[in-house]
């Protein structure tokens, strides 16, 4: 089994065990009794299960470079991070609702009283500790607030793990009678706090960066090219995390279009907020990069590379250090956004391996596997590495799983944050 | 994101739907205890220790008393009553639903479980709404 396909399992894996552990603990015709006794059992599954759900949240948000490559890449550990957190809060969320369903048998009140702070500490500390992580994870839905105070306010989390941690310590139930199982509910808090204060407080100190500065800015239709003065080891193919310290403090994702073996440069379209501040970024300024990140690309003799727009970066270090066969579909709008396609057509002539296909989809469409196969034959040998818009890569996907071409051939890389 | 967000939506819109209904059951229903059960009013007492008098209850007159003897014979999961400073209750129904697990409950079944409720072994009591709660089965004094 491929390192990229263990991450599923294990979270599968990790989310079974406590299921195990209290089914063990009593049997399940008590478990399921009556009405009662069965939204208990909800209750404290979902709580269980959830809890282990969040530490792993938390987990997926590290970067560290075991998570990344059991996932298979960073933007499929942040995919994961999304679900597996949605997955957790509505779990943490229908917690108190099952029990409170139990309340209700007795009476409207008792379940209000429940559901309210009120007497018993355990369970307001759960209580506040949901409600916080409600409202934080409303300004990360919901609300648009910019990529600042997003962060701030998805930092709350941390808060809502802390006071979810001492709801677990001293909520007293037959499940927290069970040492083991409590030891490893309360281990998954402890890896979620590991977690947020590595990515926190502790981040400066911690996460290794770089620091550089910016030696040449170029641009070309609405893409900005920064050249750095400095180089760091890294594979064609991967990305970093650059904070432009002229415009903030934030942190975003850009693919390295340079040869390892040369002065790191990225290119970066004008998308948002961000991303449009670049193009005036100038000589000189001062650029923090933490990385490299990343596992796009692949060994096989011959290879399909689809970009599509500014999905093209991760590809021109790719094409330079290119030492296999690889036709190289160039997917732009029209030809003036195609601003790559130059420096990608010096680069075949020194790399004979590389053809490079410019595909205008003003001019054709959108580009199908009917074109890549007219173009480049059979491609059921060959191994296919993607780079681009969601849509795009989304029918592609759906086409060559229809053809049947083995999921293992197929590499591919979308950045959405 | 997209999946995700529809997901958050969904969950948070069910969970307040649900408290919504439960906050306006919870002040139209005015009949805390459940059919068939002796509607018990509060009384300032009921937190005090072990060997409250009973006749201090309003609604004694009404009220049924019970034996220790007669309490014992109720000792299982499937018919459990409980001495709870110095009243009657019947737990039955709560003995599988149980916050705190069935087991705590299940130790006391027929005897004199104040000490249980009282201080949960650690020294800390039910909160006033498991105190409410509590009152909804109770069924007579102990005499």
């Amino acid at each position: 089994m491929k390192n990229e396909n263990l991450g599923w399992p294990a979270i599968y894996l990790l989310g079974l065990i406590p299921i195990l552990m209290w089914l063990a603990m009593q049997p399940l015709s008590t478990r399921f009794a009556n009405f009662s006794s069965t939204m208990t059992s909800f209750g404290q599954l979902s709580a269980l299960v959830g809890t282990v759900l969040l530490g792993i949240t938390f987990v997926l948000n590290t970067r560290w470079n075991f998570v990344e490559r059991a996932f298979g890449g960073l933007d499929k550990t942040y995919r994961s991070h999304h679900l597996i957190g949605t997955a957790s809060f509505l779990m943490l969320l229908f917690h108190p609702l099952f029990l409170a369903m139990k309340f209700l048998m007795i009476s409207a009140a008792a379940a209000r009283g429940f559901l309210f702070p009120g007497g018993n500490p355990a369970i307001n500390l759960g209580i506040f500790s949901l409600v916080l992580m409600i409202l934080s994870l409303i300004f990360t839905f919901l609300v648009n607030l910019g990529y600042e105070k997003w962060r701030i306010t998805h930092q709350i989390l941390g808060l809502s793990l802390l006071l979810a941690m001492f709801h677990i310590f001293i909520i007293p139930s037959d499940i927290s009678r069970n040492f083991i199982l409590k030891m490893y509910i309360i281990a998954f808090v402890l890896f979620g706090f590991v977690a947020f204060f590595y990515r926190t407080i502790f981040r400066k100190l911690l996460v290794k960066t770089y620091t550089f500065k910016i030696s040449k800015v170029e641009r070309a239709d609405n893409v900005t090219k920064i050249t750095i003065d400095g180089k760091i080891p890294f594979r064609p193919g991967q990305f970093a995390f650059l904070n432009f310290k002229s415009i903030g403090n934030e942190f975003h994702p850009f693919s390295i279009t340079s040869s390892h073996d040369g002065d790191l440069s990225f290119g970066i379209k004008d998308l948002g907020d961000y991303t449009k501040k670049v193009a005036g970024l100038k000589v000189g300024e001062e650029v923090i990069l933490e990385g490299p990140y990343g596992s796009l690309g692949s060994n096989a003799p011959e290879q399909i590379w689809i970009a599509g727009g500014i999905g093209i970066t991760p590809f021109m270090a790719m094409a330079k250090d290119l030492n296999v066969k690889a036709d190289l579909y160039y997917c732009v709008g029209k030809k003036e956004e195609a601003v790559f396609l130059e420096e990608l057509n010096y680069i075949s002539t020194r790399r004979h391996g590389l053809r490079v296909i410019p595909f205008y989809s003003s001019v054709s469409g959108g580009i199908d596997l009917a074109f890549i196969e007219k173009t480049s034959g059979d491609i059921s040998k060959k191994d296919i590495v993607m780079c681009g818009p969601p849509a795009m890569m989304g029918s592609l996907k759906e086409s060559m799983k229809q053809r049947g071409i083995d999921k293992s051939k197929l590499h591919f890389e979308e950045f959405r944050l | 994101m997209k999946t995700t967000k529809v997901l958050f939506t969904v969950g948070l819109i069910i969970a307040a739907a649900f408290m919504v209904i439960l906050i306006i059951m919870g002040s139209t229903s005015t009949d805390r205890a459940p059919a068939g059960k002796v509607n018990e009013t509060l009384t300032p007492q009921s937190n005090s220790p072990i060997g409250t008098k009973s006749s201090e209850n309003t609604s004694t007159s009404s009220a049924k008393t019970f034996s220790a003897s007669e309490v014992a014979k109720h000792n299982s999961a499937n018919d459990c009553w409980m001495i709870v400073n110095g009243k009657v209750y019947d737990l039955t129904q709560l003995v599988y639903g149980h916050s705190g697990g069935s087991q705590a409950i299940l130790q006391d079944c027929g005897k004199d479980g104040s000490v249980g409720f009282n201080t949960k072994y650690q020294g800390r009591s039910h909160s006033n709404n498991a105190k409410n709660i509590l009152k909804s089965f109770y069924v007579g004094d102990l005499n």
